[in-house]
C-alpha cells in the first residue's frame, strides 16, 4: 500500500483505491475493488454481513494491509505528518475509547498523540460536537452504549481528517444521535471526504454514491 | 522525531493516568513479588547467604515480577478493544517508547518496595544503598527496554502469559546475569573493584543494542 | 548431492574413529568432540539462517520466506539439542559433572531456550501473516541476544569461578592442534553443514506445502 505524500498538485483532495483485495488465510473476503472520491463526496458502502465493509474501511484507514491493490490519498495539506494515517480517521463499533479515562482525557490523549497542540477548551468543544459537554469529566466506562458511540464519533471527527470513515455510525443511537451523525457527515462533506459503511436504509441516504461489497465477492 | 517524542509522552501519560486510577498492574505485580520474597525468606529461615546469592535471589524475584506484569500494557489494549484507537492516535515508535517508559516506571516502583523488603526479611546487609538503587534503576530500564516489544508480540496470542515469560527469559538472561554481577558489590561482595561497574556498562550496551532493534522491528510487530 | 553427502559423512565418521589420534587427556571418549562441535556449530548457524529468512520475509512479505525460517529453526533445534546432550556427556567424561555453567554450556542452553520460545510463539499465533511477522522479529532480537551472550559470557567471572574447565574445551590444550585432528574436525564441520543444508531444503519444501494447503482450503 502506498501512502499519499503531500502532493502539491493543486488537485485538491482525492482518494483513490485500485484493485483492492483482502484474504485472511484461506478465506477470501473481496477482490478487485476500485474506487475514487474527491472533496465533497459522501460514499456509502453497503453489503451483507461478512462481505467486508469493515475490512474495507480499515484498509482505507491505513490500519490493515490489503492482500492486493493500492490506496492513494492526494492532498494539498503539507503540514500534516507524512503518511496516510494522519489524514484519515475511522470510527467503528469495534474501536473503543479508554474506559478508565474521562471523556476529556480521551479527547486530549487522542488529539495530543496525533500532534495537535493542547488548547484550552478543546475537549469541551469536541464533546459539544456530540452533545456530551456535561459529561466531560466522567469516566467513559460509565457511559451507555449510545453515549459511547457518540464518543467514538467525536474522537474521529475531532481529528479533522481529510477522509472520515464511519462504520455503522448510527449503531446504538437514538433519534437525536442520528441527527448528530447527519450533521457530522454534512460537515465532513464540506471539508473533505466521508465514507460510510452501513446496512441501515436511513443511514444509506446520507450519501449519493453507493458501493456494494457483494459485487466484489471472490 | 520531536513529534514522536511528544506522542510517546501522551501515550505514557495516558497509561500512567489509567494505572493510577485502577492500580491494577502495580498491585498484582507487587503482591506477586512480595509473596516470592516471603516464600524465599520462609524457606531459608534466617540462613546466612553470601552477597552474590542475595543479588541473584533478588533479581530472580524481579524477573518473575516482570514476567507477570510487563505484557499488560499491550494485552490490556487488545482486550479492551482500544488497540485501533491507539494505532490511529500515535505512530508505532511513539507507542513503543511510551509503553517502554511506563513499564520502566512500573518496574522501578515495584523494585522500590521489593529491594528494601528483601533486605529486611532476609537480613541482607546493603553496604552501598545508593549504588544498589542505581543498579535497580538501570535494571528497570534494561528489562523494560528488552521486553516491551515482546508484550506487543503476545498481546493477541493464545496463552499469552506463559508465552511472554518463555520469550522473555532468553532475551533477559544476559542482562540478568550482568545485573547480578553489578549489584553484588552493593550487597557487600568483595572481589575485583570495578567489576560491578564493568557489568553495569555491559548492561547498558546490551540494552542499547536490543532497544535499537526493537525500535526498528516494532512497526512490523504492531501494524497489520 | 545426497550421494556425495552420504559418502563424505561416512568418511568423516571413519576418520573420527580410526584415523584421528585420541584427543590428549580425554582418551577415546574425546572422539565425541567430532560430533559435538559440529552440532553446536550447525545449531547456531541454523538460527542465523532462520533470522536471515525472517528479514527476507519482512522485506518481501512473501510467506515462503517464513516457511524457510521455520524450517531452519526446526532443523537447528534438533542439532542444538544434540549438541547440548553431547556436551553434557563430554563434560561428564572429562570433568566428572554433567553441567558446569561454564560460558559454552550456558550459551548453548540459551540457544536451546531461544528455540523453545520461538516455537512456543509460533504455535500460539494463528493468522499466518501475523505469525510470520512476529516470528521474524523475535528471531532477529533473539539472535542479537545470543550473539551478545556468546561473546560477553567468557568475560563474566561469575560464570567461571567454581570450575576447573580447561580454557577452550575443544581445543587441544597443548601448543597448537595436531594436524590430523584439525583436518577431521574441519571435514566434520563441512559434512554437518552439508547435512544441515540438505535437511533445511527438505523441511522448507514440506513447510511450504503445508502452508499452501492451509491457505487453499
Amino acid at each position: 500500500m502506498t501512502d499519499g505524500g503531500a502532493a502539491v498538485t493543486g488537485a485538491g483532495l482525492r482518494l483513490q483505491a485500485e484493485g483492492l483485495g483482502k484474504r485472511f488465510g484461506w478465506r477470501r473476503v473481496f477482490r478487485g475493488l476500485s474506487l475514487e472520491a474527491e472533496r465533497g463526496s459522501v460514499l456509502v458502502v453497503r453489503g451483507s454481513n461478512g462481505s467486508g465493509k469493515s475490512t474495507l474501511l480499515r484498509i482505507l484507514a491505513g490500519l490493515l494491509r490489503p492482500t492486493e491493490g493500492t490506496v492513494r490519498l492526494e492532498t494539498d495539506v503539507p503540514e500534516a505528518p507524512p503518511g496516510l494515517r494522519w489524514k484519515v480517521a475511522l470510527a467503528a463499533p469495534s474501536i473503543n475509547p479508554y474506559a478508565s479515562l474521562t471523556l476529556a482525557e480521551n479527547i486530549q490523549f487522542f488529539l495530543q498523540a496525533r500532534g495537535a497542540p493542547a488548547e484550552p477548551g478543546q475537549a469541551k468543544r469536541v464533546a459539544g460536537l456530540v452533545g456530551l459537554e456535561d459529561r466531560l469529566h466522567e469516566p467513559v466506562g460509565s457511559f451507555s452504549s449510545g453515549m459511547t458511540q457518540r464518543v467514538r464519533l467525536a474522537l474521529a471527527a475531532a481529528a479533522e481528517p481529510d477522509v472520515l470513515l464511519l462504520d455503522e455510525p448510527s449503531h446504538c443511537l437514538d433519534e437525536d444521535g442520528r441527527r448528530l451523525v447527519r450533521e457530522i457527515v454534512e460537515r465532513q462533506a464540506c471539508r473533505g471526504i466521508c465514507v460510510l459503511a452501513t446496512n441501515d436504509e436511513r443511514e444509506a441516504e446520507l450519501g449519493a454514491r453507493h458501493i456494494s461489497m457483494d459485487d466484489y465477492r471472490a | 522525531m520531536r513529534e514522536v517524542l511528544r506522542s510517546a509522552a501522551a501515550v505514557f501519560r495516558k497509561d500512567l493516568r489509567a494505572e493510577l486510577r485502577t492500580r491494577y498492574a502495580v498491585s498484582s505485580i507487587l503482591l506477586f513479588a512480595l509473596a516470592s520474597v516471603a516464600l524465599v525468606s520462609f524457606a531459608l529461615r534466617g540462613e546466612a547467604l553470601t552477597p552474590r546469592q542475595h543479588a541473584a535471589l533478588v533479581w530472580v524475584v524481579v524477573f518473575f515480577a516482570a514476567a507477570t506484569g510487563l505484557a499488560r500494557v499491550f494485552v490490556q489494549e487488545a482486550d479492551a478493544g482500544t488497540e485501533l484507537l491507539l494505532r490511529q492516535a500515535a505512530p508505532p515508535e511513539a507507542v513503543w517508547l511510551g509503553k517502554l517508559a511506563f513499564n520502566a516506571a512500573l518496574l522501578a516502583a515495584v523494585e522500590a518496595v521489593v529491594f528494601p523488603v528483601y533486605s529486611g526479611l532476609m537480613y541482607a546487609a546493603v553496604e552501598r544503598p545508593w549504588e544498589l538503587g542505581a543498579v535497580a534503576a538501570l535494571g528497570a530500564v534494561a528489562i523494560s527496554g528488552c521486553t516491551t516489544i515482546l508484550g506487543a508480540m503476545v498481546a493477541r496470542a493464545r496463552s499469552r502469559a506463559s508465552v511472554f515469560a518463555l520469550t522473555a527469559l532468553p532475551i533477559l538472561l544476559p542482562a540478568l546475569l550482568l545485573l547480578v554481577q553489578a549489584s553484588a558489590p552493593a550487597f557487600g561482595a568483595g572481589g575485583a573493584a570495578g567489576g560491578g561497574r564493568e557489568a553495569a556498562m555491559a548492561v547498558v550496551s546490551y540494552t542499547g543494542i536490543l532497544m535499537v532493534l526493537s525500535w526498528l522491528l516494532f512497526p512490523a510487530v504492531w501494524e497489520e | 548431492m545426497r550421494m556425495v553427502l552420504g559418502i563424505w559423512m561416512a568418511a568423516v565418521i571413519g576418520a573420527a574413529f580410526f584415523w584421528s589420534p585420541p584427543l590428549r587427556g580425554l582418551g577415546e571418549a574425546g572422539r565425541i568432540f567430532y560430533f559435538h562441535v559440529p552440532c553446536a556449530w550447525v545449531g547456531t548457524l541454523a538460527f542465523l539462517c532462520a533470522a536471515y529468512a525472517g528479514v527476507r520475509f519482512l522485506g518481501s512479505r512473501d510467506l515462503d520466506w517464513d516457511s524457510s525460517s521455520a524450517a531452519a529453526a526446526q532443523v537447528g533445534f534438533l542439532f542444538t539439542f544434540l549438541a547440548t546432550v553431547s556436551g553434557a556427556v563430554w563434560a561428564q567424561e572429562a570433568w566428572g559433572r554433567w553441567w558446569n555453567w561454564d560460558p559454552r554450556q550456558t550459551a548453548i542452553l540459551m540457544v536451546l531456550l531461544i528455540y523453545g520460545a520461538y516455537f512456543a510463539l509460533r504455535s500460539s499465533i494463528e493468522p499466518a501473516e501475523r505469525r510470520a511477522s512476529i516470528s521474524a522479529a523475535y528471531s532477529i532480537i533473539a539472535m542479537a541476544a545470543a550473539i551478545f551472550l556468546v561473546f560477553v559470557a567468557p568475560r563474566l567471572p561469575g560464570l567461571d569461578t567454581l570450575h576447573p574447565s580447561p580454557v577452550l574445551p575443544g581445543n587441544d590444550p597443548e601448543r597448537g592442534i595436531e594436524p590430523r585432528i584439525l583436518m577431521v574436525l574441519l571435514a566434520a564441520l563441512a559434512g554437518f553443514t552439508g547435512l544441515f543444508v540438505w535437511m533445511w531444503r527438505i523441511q522448507t519444501r514440506v513447510d511450504r506445502l503445508l502452508l499452501r494447503r492451509e491457505q487453499n482450503r
